[in-house]
């Protein structure tokens, strides 16, 4: 089979940005299909470490300011980035190879498995940035995605609020935590491609970023390659199955262009026992571009997916399970496996753009987007009957410390009985129908008493709906040759629907909606209701009950940035200013908090500033030197902002602005046979808030648990190598090393969830230098790649993971937590530690082959394996539980994740 | 696009998305599994009730049934994975694997296999009941029918009193007492302790005729910090039993309606120690009929001066008078006591005035009483007015004892000690088997406080080391 090659052609042309510099000029070039000689239209071709970049055009030829020695890398949807060197003035043809498509083949949809205690009760989705970091140029960030984002690796130890992500210039993070859900466009892998960003500190012309860098999703129709392609996977990973199609016209003779892409990801059980994955998703792209000034594009998108997740549990649950993937959250039904937490999301997102290019140094983008959809996770609920949950404290051998006789028992049925130690769906049908009951006054009618099977069972679906109305408006210029200004506006709308409804009464007649705990906690039984608006409710399936508010987030931002291109040095500066507001709407009137909780709560404004800067040193062609700096300030999250928002509008006592700065300093070296980034880097963020809800065992009842103060530190180093060992040889050394940690001593209030009794007033914990966790601060890969010249490759890495933390329970480091005990005491050390888990490492494997059909087909499989030594003892994070014995730690033990076993992606893909 | 081209993929989409799986997530009903029932397998709690003790724990190993209705829950958290049924022959508790689950006023009808019946120290129970797998519901509180049709069985609470409830042939049953009020010294407190909520709390009640029973509350239940309603009236209880106490558990705070003023607010019998010491002066040598007595208990059982079956008690009228029982008494220093005195007899004992041969029960506890302040006077002037200070508390001061180094011999002699404050003597006697007989007498002049007695000639009585101060 012949190779294909692409050629392109460089041309001297003019340029975008006129007058060249002594050394620099007008390179000009052509991007050809090898296949048939078509021009590639909308590659993208760039200056490595530069913010230089141009385009191909519908001839497939570009111009671009350059000089001798830097190095032109060129990217198009579905073929592998070129990078050449430039040698000389004269055009220069590059060759654009098929890709073995290296990015599809790991595309890894993470599992939506927790990534701290606060996660575990959420229902938010999955937010791993993994997928989205394979994409990256940078060795180091792109292995990060690659071999370590299995591991929950964290770039910096960032969480995800910390990185920006636009679509098409519009910003998709959730506005209520921060974070973006990759999911929301989960299996439009081949349409969303197109990215350009930065991570850390940097700069991207459509939005002023964060202290964990931002990229810039490219959607816009005329920008994709015309092309038609189909893919099929076969994976053993959440899903078992994905079938990816897209057709791409490419920008048409008559302005036109169009993109379509559909995909469908399924399995009816994944790599973890009784979960599902159920997922579809569509795209639609359209442009039409009127003249050589004004384009508009419209832009469509949704990812409606169902799956069932895994769960957490206990080592020891695990232990007696016999595997670390023991997932509590299934059951069998009727001999059918059912998982009682399944995760629905829809929430598509249309966008409306103007382009304009106004003259040939600036570009002006207005865009209007709206999205809106659901999003939910079903729970058990239930009331006046035994836990259902398998892995319950007390159906655990454990408990029985002191009757050898019942931890026996409990310890065989663990171990042979695998219906036991999951839900018991069949147990809760028949319950329910049994369960004859008779509500007083219901809905509040005197003398209205109902009665029927009232459900002891449930299952309850917790929905985050949205809809959220965003304007961006952004304008790029080159004001001078070596100048180029970049600002922007944008305001985001933003109404969050947090309620839950009933979702299967299990073989009940109804639901009776009352609060279980201020029910047992007070005599009145007015206490005990729901919502004095509409007491006594019975609820049926698709009910709204239990909690309804609204949460409302205002964001109005603007900014603006300079980049300045010199022969030595390349700076940047850039400022925002912002303005959010928030405000909690109830739509329930509790009865303990009867003005705290029913309408508009007051708003909260925050004004937020940030600053930052950047300059390149470039000590030879070859050799740089990177320095960047930020200082910003941001306002609370929503959902940390409020003590209790299901039930009331209390505010967080001390809710303020958080404060981050850092910056790196790096070291670069790109050559055409060794590529390479050393850098170090430190950041502080300041005044932290934060608020769970748990039940705690000292004071026996549900508290709300808010912490604020909180400061963390992340400092460290990144090391990514890459070099070109021979003509078909590679290999890449990365390396990463970081030391995250609290950095102040929090103080924090706990009030009973029930009523304004404050448990504890600005109680001091001391949190300082306990390492932030749930995730692993060292991690190391190398590799090697072979590229056979008959259209093969195949390549192994191995990785190794260190400093892996427990997230911990802030309330056991406080002084009521070992008041009764001296240091001495080995329950002293049991209270305080932190647990590190143990290093490991795993190796992982990928190979491909391509072939051309008929000079216009073609056809790629891929083969991924991770984690070969199917090492399923890695436990890659874990926390502790929030509720806590404190003369008895393990009563309460804390829950670990594990690395999946041996998992693979096998892709097959044709291409016209 | 050519044409051919987009007929080709489209063509490829639409296959590939048939081939797209399904993947199933609804579910269907699973098949409910009837709870066992054999109509000729019934049995009552008074049949239940005819297990031999010497069987326990007894446990069904047959689908027998039993048919009750639930009179207590959970819900108040005054018990706790427990309830308390009721059919037509009597009352049981029972004891649930898990809490919740039934609700007072529930007809239902419990499948009795693998159920374990037991006394827990004398009260009756069924144990490992799973609500789930054992009971049936067949009606609830608002139901007149049951769900098969049939009528339902009404059970109200029994009027008794606390005498039957003490025979035992209420337990486990829904009772309504009236005419009863807590304790006079438990007025102020709570039904349970606000500040421990893993106490559980007795209460004393008490009818007007002083009978009492214990009311028992749990730290937990939603009525744990409510203050004891301080009137008298009707209360609705389950009779449950530990050991040989017997406690009424309350399900809800509104089922204690104390409305009425207190039986003793009216008690119009109360005779004062000087009223039966002018009686007695009059020649009276009976206590009228129905007369009560309420004093303070002056003598000191710990400390032993005095004859087990005698007590020493002074009352708002400043007189004093001692009682003989008929037994042995546990009465202490301080207690306020109520005698139902009447037609007892007034009697001297070497010249003591008595009253005689009390019968134990007919004097009640009524709890800490305020003791009256000895009088400070001289030995001439007790001397001079022996019968109006005769069993009262006074105290001499600068007085020396002299005739001995001990108060007594400890078991061989009583000591008769001479007692001056320099206007006069006065014996110092001491029972040989006091608690302090054997303790050496102080020298020099001390203030001495005691009971003035008379055993023919005027004595005195210190009833423990504390009386003397040096």
């Amino acid at each position: 089979m012949n190779r294909i090659y692409l050629i392109l052609m460089f041309f001297l042309g003019i340029s975008l940005i006129s007058n060249a510099q002594t050394e620099s000029f007008q390179l000009r070039g052509k991007v050809v299909s090898s296949v048939d000689g078509k021009p590639v239209v909308g590659a993208n071709i760039s200056l490595q470490n530069s913010t230089e970049s141009a385009q191909s055009d519908n001839d497939g030829v570009f111009i671009i300011e350059a000089k001798i020695g830097d190095i032109l890398v060129i990217e198009q949807t579905g073929m592998t980035t070129v990078e050449i060197v430039v040698e000389g003035i004269g055009d220069i043809v590059a060759e654009l190879v098929t890709a073995p498509a290296i990015l599809e083949q790991t595309v890894i949809d993470v599992p939506t498995v927790a990534l701290s205690a606060d996660d575990i009760d959420s229902d938010t989705q999955s937010h791993d940035i993994s997928r989205l970091l394979q994409g990256s140029r940078d060795i180091y960030v792109s292995t990060a995605g690659f071999d370590f984002g299995q591991a929950r690796y964290r770039i910096r130890g960032y969480d995800g609020e910390n990185t920006s992500i636009l679509m098409n210039g519009i910003p998709v993070n959730d506005m209520e935590t921060g974070r973006a859900f990759y999911s929301n466009w989960g299996g439009l892998n081949d349409a969303t491609r197109m990215s350009e960003g930065y991570n850390g500190i940097g700069v991207l012309r459509s939005t002023f970023g964060s202290i964990g860098g931002a990229t810039d999703i490219s959607v816009r129709a005329s920008e994709y390659g015309a092309t038609s392609r189909a893919s099929y996977s076969l994976a053993n990973r959440n899903y078992r199955n994905r079938v990816m199609l897209t057709y791409a016209t490419g920008l048409l003779d008559n302005g036109w262009a169009l993109v379509v892409s559909g995909s469908r990801r399924w399995a009816q059980e994944g790599y973890v026992d009784g979960t599902f994955y159920d997922a579809w998703g569509y795209f639609l792209s359209a442009e039409k571009k009127f003249n050589s000034e004004h384009s508009l594009g419209f832009v469509f998108m949704g990812a409606p997916s169902k799956s069932g997740a895994p769960g957490v549990a206990t080592q020891e649950a695990y232990d007696l399970a016999g595997t670390n993937y023991y997932n509590p959250n299934w059951g069998f039904q009727d001999g059918e496996k059912r998982n009682a937490r399944v995760g629905q999301y829809h929430q598509p997102l249309s966008i409306l753009s103007h382009y304009w290019n106004v003259n040939e140094k600036t570009k002006l983008t207005t865009s209007v987007a709206y999205s809106f959809g659901r999003g939910g996770r079903t729970a058990l609920n239930w009331y006046d009957s035994a836990d259902p949950r398998p892995d319950y404290y007390r159906y655990l051998p454990s408990y029985y410390k002191n009757n050898q006789a019942m931890a026996d028992y409990y310890t065989n049925l663990w171990q042979n009985d695998e219906a036991f130690r999951q839900l018991k769906w069949d147990d809760y049908y028949n319950a329910n129908v049994k369960n004859l009951f008779s509500v007083r006054d219901a809905f509040g009618i005197e003398g209205n008493t109902v009665t029927g099977n009232r459900s002891k069972y449930m299952v309850e679906e917790r929905r985050i709906d949205h809809d959220r109305y965003t304007f961006t408006t952004n304008l790029e210029s080159a004001i001078k040759e070596n100048i180029i200004v970049s600002g922007g506006a944008s305001a985001i709308i933003h109404r969050g629907y947090q309620f839950k409804v009933v979702s299967d009464l299990l073989g009940g007649d109804f639901w009776y909606d009352v609060d279980q705990f201020a029910e047992r906690d007070f005599d009145d039984p007015n206490m005990a209701q729901v919502d004095l608006n509409n007491p006594n409710r019975i609820v049926y399936e698709g009910d709204r009950f239990g909690y309804d508010y609204v949460a409302n987030i205002n964001t109005y931002d603007s900014y603006v940035q300079s980049e300045f291109f010199l022969s030595k040095f390349d700076f940047y500066f850039g400022a925002n200013l912002s303005q959010t507001t928030f405000w909690r709407t109830g739509k329930m009137k509790n009865p303990r908090f009867p003005d705290n909780s029913y309408g508009d709560s007051e708003k909260q404004n925050f004004t937020n500033y940030g600053l930052k800067g950047g300059a390149t040193y470039k000590v030879t062609g070859r050799h740089y030197i990177t320095a960047n700096a930020a200082y910003m300030t941001r306002a609370p999250y929503f959902w940390n902002s409020y003590v209790a928002p299901r039930v009331r509008d209390h505010i967080v006592p001390g809710l303020a602005s958080e404060t981050i700065y850092g910056g790196d300093l790096s070291y670069i070296i790109r050559s055409p046979k060794v590529k390479s980034r050393l850098t170090v880097f430190m950041t502080e963020f300041k005044d932290q808030t934060w608020s769970r809800s748990f039940y705690h065992e000292e004071y026996r009842t549900f508290v709300n648990y808010t912490m604020t103060g909180v400061d963390k530190v992340h400092m460290g180093a990144e090391l990514g190598l890459e070099a070109n060992i021979t003509s078909t040889v590679s290999g890449h050394i990365v390396a990463g090393i970081g030391d995250y940690y609290y950095n102040s001593r929090p103080m924090v209030n706990i009030t009973r969830d029930n009523d304004l009794e404050v448990l504890a007033d600005e109680r001091m914990v001391y949190l300082q230098n306990y390492k932030i966790g749930g995730m692993t601060h060292t991690a190391a890969s190398a590799g090697l790649r072979y590229n056979s010249p008959k259209y093969w490759f195949i390549g192994v890495s191995g990785n190794y993971f260190d400093d892996i933390y427990i997230d911990i329970n802030p309330d056991r480091r406080t002084y009521e937590a070992i008041e009764d005990f001296v240091i001495e005491d080995e329950v002293w050390k049991d209270v305080l530690e932190q647990e590190k888990l143990k290093s490991n490492y795993t190796f992982n494997a990928f190979a491909g082959k391509s072939w051309r059909v008929k000079r216009k087909y073609f056809i790629n499989l891929n083969i991924s394996v991770n984690n070969i030594l199917n090492n399923t003892g890695f436990s890659i994070g874990g926390f502790e539980q929030l509720r806590f014995d404190n003369r008895d730690i393990d009563r309460f033990a804390s829950k670990y994740f594990y690395l999946y076993g041996r998992s693979y992606f096998i892709n097959l893909a044709v291409r016209i | 696009m050519k044409l051919k081209q987009i007929i080709l993929i489209s063509f490829s989409a639409f296959m590939l998305f048939l081939m797209a799986g399904c993947v199933k997530s609804e579910f269907d009903m699973p098949e409910i599994t009837p709870i066992p029932y054999d109509p000729n397998k019934v049995i009552t709690i008074a049949e239940l009730k005819q297990i031999d003790p010497l069987t326990f724990p007894y446990k069904y190993d047959d689908d027998y049934s039993l048919f009750a209705t639930v009179v207590m829950d959970d819900k108040s958290g005054n018990i706790y994975k427990s309830a308390f049924i009721q059919d037509a022959t009597g009352g049981i508790n029972i004891r649930l694997f898990s809490a919740g689950g039934l609700y007072q006023g529930d007809y239902i009808r419990i499948n009795l296999k693998n159920t374990v019946v037991s006394q827990y120290q004398k009260l009756w129970q069924i144990d490992s009941i799973d609500v789930d797998k054992n009971i049936e519901k067949l009606a609830t509180w608002a139901c007149t029918t049951t769900i098969y049709g049939e009528p339902k069985p009404i059970v109200e609470p029994t009027l008794v009193n606390i005498n039957t409830i003490k025979t035992d042939a209420f337990q486990s049953q829904l009772i309504r007492l009236d005419n009863v009020q807590f304790f006079e010294t438990e007025i102020g407190n709570y039904f349970a302790n606000p500040n421990n909520q893993f106490e559980n709390v007795n209460r004393i009640l008490m009818d007007c005729d002083w009978n009492t029973i214990i009311v028992r509350t749990s730290g937990f239940a939603n009525f744990a910090d409510k203050i004891l309603p301080s009137g008298r009236g009707s209360l609705i209880a389950v009779v449950s039993r530990y050991r040989d106490d017997y406690q009424l558990l309350i399900r809800s705070f509104n089922e204690v309606t104390f409305n009425e003023p207190r039986c003793d607010d009216d008690e119009t019998n109360i005779i004062t120690i000087q009223e039966i010491k002018d009686l007695f002066a009059e020649g009276e040598v009976n206590l009228p009929p129905n007369v009560i007595i309420r004093a303070v208990v002056v003598s000191d059982r710990e400390g032993d001066n005095m004859s087990s079956r005698n007590a020493v008690i002074m009352d708002g009228s400043g007189a004093g008078i001692t009682l003989r029982f008929t037994a042995t008494h546990n009465f202490n220093l301080g207690d306020l006591i109520r005698i139902s005195a009447g037609t007892l007899p007034l009697e001297l004992y070497a010249g003591l005035l008595q009253i005689n041969n009390i019968p134990n029960g007919n004097v009640n506890l009524i709890g800490p009483g305020t003791l009256p302040q000895p009088v400070e006077t001289t030995v001439a002037e007790v001397i001079a007015n022996i019968n109006v200070y005769e069993s009262t508390l006074v105290t001499f001061a600068n007085a020396t004892i002299t005739g001995g180094t001990t108060f007594a011999t400890p078991g061989t002699t009583h000591g008769s000690l001479t007692l001056s404050d320099g206007t006069g003597t006065i014996t110092l006697f001491t029972y040989n088997w006091a608690e302090f007989a054997g303790s050496t007498v102080p020298s020099g002049p001390v203030t001495i406080t005691g009971i003035v007695s008379i055993n023919n000639t005027p004595q005195f009585l210190i009833r423990n080391l504390n009386d003397i101060v040096e």
